[in-house]
């Protein structure tokens, strides 16, 4: 930590100098020894919003918080040029048949 | 990057419209807002620059973001109504249904009319989400009722500050606002295209942001850094995170946090993530 506040020296203190961040280096190498899977933009968000002391349920909406911008983006530019949105899909379900009477089903 | 073909179900490698905003998986570090390298952008601007460069195109002047910051300023306050709405949600209750519920009475209170006004409901989305979160929040777990309306010069530190009460320091509000330009935007993912759909009925943009927040609440889509988290918090040391993920491997055990739908050898905004988590330990 490089703060002198209290708060967060306690933050430190708490969660144990660099045990989270340690932890996920060493996910991100043995996941691509094993794997050859790369770690994603949320794996090191994960001890990085833990350092500032946001509790993990309130990750996800920071997500919204940003992506906020990008989606009301596509917003205006959907309106800009558009069309309704409305593919076909390949049917998958029974032949044409006859309503059963309720007595026969 | 994704110079193999994506093929399969859920429209995977399918063209389904066109975008000026977000390259993912193209040429140079693999992913661009409005031609800008998103590794230069964490290195050189504000997330309130990029929220900017979505919305309107073009980066800010000095005096463009100067008039946009104070406006995002003065938009953090929530009107007494949705106050009342957020206390009412208990605790226990998802912090992505808050959010959704908050979304869409903000929509009630402050209805778009004309899509002529949708920049001004896209800026108070924008600076009030970390108000509605934290008002909810603060009150459902601490029992208090905080004044949202704060001077941080960002977002970011907003957040930060209504979470701990006390202004934040410049290095949480620099890794605060790195993340929010990494998360900003990404091409045609789930809850975009939900927005688009959406868009596309000519509905009006709460309902849009509503909807777009439904489908990021799924485990495939958000929840990811969440997930993560639940799997590295107990792991006690690096060799202990060994052997715990040998053995989830040998159970074929699901590992959140490492894979794209899209990029195939790296994620750009990996590398970036990782440097402000190191330097925040």
């Amino acid at each position: 930590m490089t703060s002198s506040k209290p708060g967060q020296k306690k933050l430190s203190e708490e969660f144990g100098d660099s045990r989270l961040y340690d932890v996920s280096v060493r996910c991100e190498e043995v996941m691509w020894r094993e794997k050859k899977l790369f770690p994603n933009a949320d794996f090191f968000h994960a001890s990085a919003y833990h350092y500032m002391g946001i509790p993990t349920k309130l990750f996800t909406p920071i997500f919204v918080m940003s992506r906020v911008s990008g989606w009301t983006a596509h917003v205006k530019e959907q309106r800009a040029n558009n069309r309704i949105i409305r593919p076909s899909a390949d049917y998958t379900g029974p032949e044409p048949r006859p309503v059963p009477a309720l007595s026969e089903r | 990057m994704a110079e193999k073909a994506l093929s399969g179900a859920g429209l995977r490698g399918q063209v389904a419209g066109e975008t000026a905003l977000c390259t993912v998986g193209k040429s140079g570090s693999g992913l661009t807002y409005r031609g800008y390298d998103i590794k230069e952008l964490a290195d050189k601007v504000s997330f309130e620059e990029v929220a900017y460069l979505l919305a309107h195109g073009e980066l800010p002047t000095q005096s463009e973001l100067s008039d946009y910051k104070t406006r995002l300023k003065s938009l953090r306050g929530l009107p007494q109504e949705l106050k009342d709405v957020l206390e009412r949600i208990p605790a226990e209750a998802h912090p992505m249904d808050v959010l959704r519920t908050g979304c869409s009475f903000l929509g009630n209170l402050e209805t778009e009319e004309s899509f002529d006004d949708a920049d001004r409901h896209i800026e108070r989305m924008l600076a009030v989400f970390p108000s509605i979160m934290l008002y909810w929040y603060r009150y459902s777990h601490d029992g208090v009722r905080i004044e949202t309306e704060t001077n941080d010069d960002s977002i970011g530190a907003h957040f930060l500050h209504l979470l701990h009460d006390k202004a934040p320091t410049e290095l949480h509000s620099a890794v605060m606002n790195t993340s929010l330009i990494l998360y900003a935007e990404h091409e045609f993912n789930a809850s975009t295209f939900t927005a688009r759909v959406c868009a596309s009925t000519l509905s009006d943009i709460h309902s849009c942001v509503t909807g777009a927040i439904g489908s990021l609440r799924g485990p495939l889509h958000g929840g990811a850094n969440e997930a993560a988290m639940d799997l590295i918090e107990n792991m006690e040391s690096a060799d202990d995170a060994e052997s715990t993920l040998v053995g989830m491997l040998e159970r074929k055990d699901k590992i959140m946090g490492f894979g794209h739908a899209i990029y195939r050898e790296f994620d750009p905004r990996n590398d970036i993530i990782k440097a402000w988590s190191e330097k925040i330990v």
